[in-house]
């Protein structure tokens, strides 16, 4: 059985299933808490003006604390902290989500991610076109960068690279109708231009760039047939042009890389998940010496491993975070050929997505529920020595990336859903570590 | 009693003028939008009657707020979203201090596709509903799960490989 059989087959069991909800709602005064209401008019409304007094009231608390800081004490550091402070939004932030960031210091950074090219309200299945969009953290804030040629197409950026403040990669995919294709986006200093890209035949999709120096980088991805599972897609650039070099994939099963991390020109290592008819452990794949190799990586009791973030700060040193099922952070660390593995949070519906690290150091951050609505982003220091600890008091809806320029100074990106609407923008942090 | 159930019926909804306009009212947009959302949440919790209750909440909860919703469509399908994942999120802290046991949960016998549908993992179950119910794009499944384009799609083709693994078995 295909792909596209599967997909067809679950829309006509969708079709099929649902149609036994009828059209018509029962009558708005019968449900029973509106019956209440309508029974105590009086109760009901004094307790109305009580609950949304009280909304304005945390509206109000909670907007003043995001202007500020939210500090959460790491145990086991000596007493020292993580402070995670929101900055000011970037253009992203208008209707976007902040997909990734690549910090050239503590004062430029350049993030990337997409937003609609229609209007912004959501239509009704949702936009289809989107506008790669990229913003630059001088220090003073988040701006637009210029946008050069980058050939008219609707596109989405899902990762970036920055080598220095003259040059970066961005990669993402175009949006819209038929098959997508790579993109990949230079900045020389003065704006991104499109820069040619291979693709396989299929849907290609680029997930993530890194860069080690001005002549060599690796985007991955992934490529779906047409028909048929999905595989690893990788690209590599060795200074003049980008070519495909995918790591080997299994016939059955669908591959996946998510981020891949380059400490050195000629060394990377990937990660992303792999699903099979058997439980399986993610995806691992290490690039050296000019091609892809499988690494094994303890298979974990739990179901469902899937990584989605690696930094390597030098070559067989690697930290990978992503979650196991049913959402729980996880953590693996790569040390010379050994991959160990630990499940880093019992949060129920705690996500680690991206992971950012110096010498003997990461940081990684991902979201967590809080309460009964929305999420918050959860932060660990790596070696973990206590769980992850959660930003109470910045309310996100992803948090996508982080990048360390410093030992003690990182900026995270992500998305942010914006009061009562659904329109997003993008939230930025801030992240300062104190510990010694 | 005419029965639509593709997401398109959104569509339909909108060309209904007023009843889906900014300035609707909350009567018209509950007679319309009740069943689409019924149907979103069933195909995403797996059981009808959490999934009439989930509505029946967002409504509840919109209510008070509608004159400052701008897009109720948009608005009130993020809310059901928000409302099943946390729904999912008290079920994972349940069962995590119960015995274990299989979910009583009502599964129509009219399709062998649905009760493997449900057991998949939620994020799972909840981005092949946005994705194929809703006929939502991959970011935008992504800005509604609140997770990275990257982890929507793994998350949609995990979900797809368990399907076609459960089917050829």
């Amino acid at each position: 059985m295909t792909v596209d059989d599967v997909e067809t087959r679950l829309r006509s069991t969708y079709r099929r299933v649902l149609a036994q909800v009828p059209d018509a709602p029962p009558p708005l005064g019968s449900l029973p808490h509106r019956r209440a209401r309508l029974r105590r008019p009086a109760v009901a409304l004094a307790l109305a003006a009580a609950v949304l007094a009280g909304i304005v009231v945390a509206a109000g608390l909670v907007a003043g604390r995001e202007r500020g800081s939210s500090t959460v004490n790491v145990a086991g550091t000596g007493g020292g902290a993580i402070t995670a402070r929101s900055v000011q939004a970037g253009p992203i932030g208008l209707a976007g989500t902040a997909q990734a960031v690549s910090c050239v210091s503590a004062s430029w950074c350049v993030a990337v991610g997409s937003t609609p090219l229609n209007d912004p309200t959501p239509g009704v299945n949702g936009p289809r076109y989107y506008r790669g969009v990229h913003d630059l953290f001088t220090g003073h804030g988040w701006r637009s960068m210029p946008a050069g040629d980058t050939g008219g197409l609707a596109a989405g950026l899902s990762g970036v690279s920055c080598v220095s403040t003259n040059w970066c990669v961005a990669v993402g995919e175009t949006t819209g109708g038929g098959p997508q294709r790579t993109v990949i986006e230079t900045w020389n200093g003065k704006r991104w231009n499109r820069t040619p890209s291979p693709n396989a035949s299929g849907s290609n999709t680029l997930l993530a760039v890194a860069c080690a120096n001005h002549d060599f980088c690796v985007a991955v991805g992934y490529l779906l047939h047409f028909g048929t599972a999905s595989r690893n897609l990788a690209e590599v650039f060795n200074g003049q042009r980008w070519t495909l070099r995918p790591p080997p994939s299994p016939e059955a099963g669908n591959d996946n890389l998510s981020s891949v991390s380059c400490p050195t020109a000629g060394w990377c290592m990937a990660v992303g998940d792999f699903y099979s008819s058997t439980p399986s452990p993610p995806t691992v794949d290490r690039y050296a010496n000019g091609r892809w190799s499988q690494l094994k990586i303890p298979y974990l009791t739990h179901s469902g491993p899937a990584l989605a973030g690696i930094a390597c700060p030098a070559k067989e040193d690697c930290t990978a975070v992503g979650t196991v099922d049913p959402a729980h952070g996880l953590t693996e660390h790569y040390d010379h050929g050994t991959w160990t593995g630990q499940q880093a949070s019992d949060r129920a519906g705690a996500n680690l997505e991206a992971v950012a690290c110096h010498p003997h150091r990461c940081v990684a951050v991902g979201t967590t529920p809080y309460g009964t609505r929305g999420q918050r982003p959860l932060l660990q220091v790596l070696p973990a020595s206590t769980p992850p600890r959660q930003a109470t008091n910045i309310a996100v809806n992803a948090m996508n990336s982080i990048s360390c320029p410093t030992s003690r100074t990182c900026i995270a990106v992500g998305g942010q859903l914006q009061g009562t609407n659904t329109f997003h923008k993008g939230i930025y942090l801030r992240v300062e570590i104190t510990a010694p | 009693m005419a029965v639509g159930v593709r997401a398109d019926e959104w569509d339909a909804d909108s060309d209904a003028g007023s009843a889906m306009s900014v300035t609707g009212s909350f009567e018209s947009t509950y007679r319309s939008l009740w069943a689409p959302l019924v149907r979103l949440a069933w195909a995403m919790t797996g059981s009808r009657a959490v999934a009439e209750d989930i509505v029946q909440e967002v409504f509840l909860r919109a209510e008070p707020v509608w004159a400052e919703v701008a897009s109720p469509r948009a608005y009130l399908r993020a809310s059901v979203v928000n409302a099943v994942r946390s729904r999912q999120r008290r079920r994972l802290l349940e069962l995590r201090h119960r015995p274990p046991g299989r979910e009583a949960t009502h599964i129509p016998e009219m399709d062998e596709l649905w009760p493997v549908l449900i057991r998949l993992p939620a994020r799972q179950r909840d981005a092949l509903a946005l994705r194929y119910y809703e006929d939502l794009s991959l970011e935008e499944v992504a800005r509604l799960l609140g997770c990275p384009l990257g982890t929507a799609k793994s998350l949609v083709h995990r979900g797809l490989a368990a399907l076609r693994r459960e089917l050829g078995s």
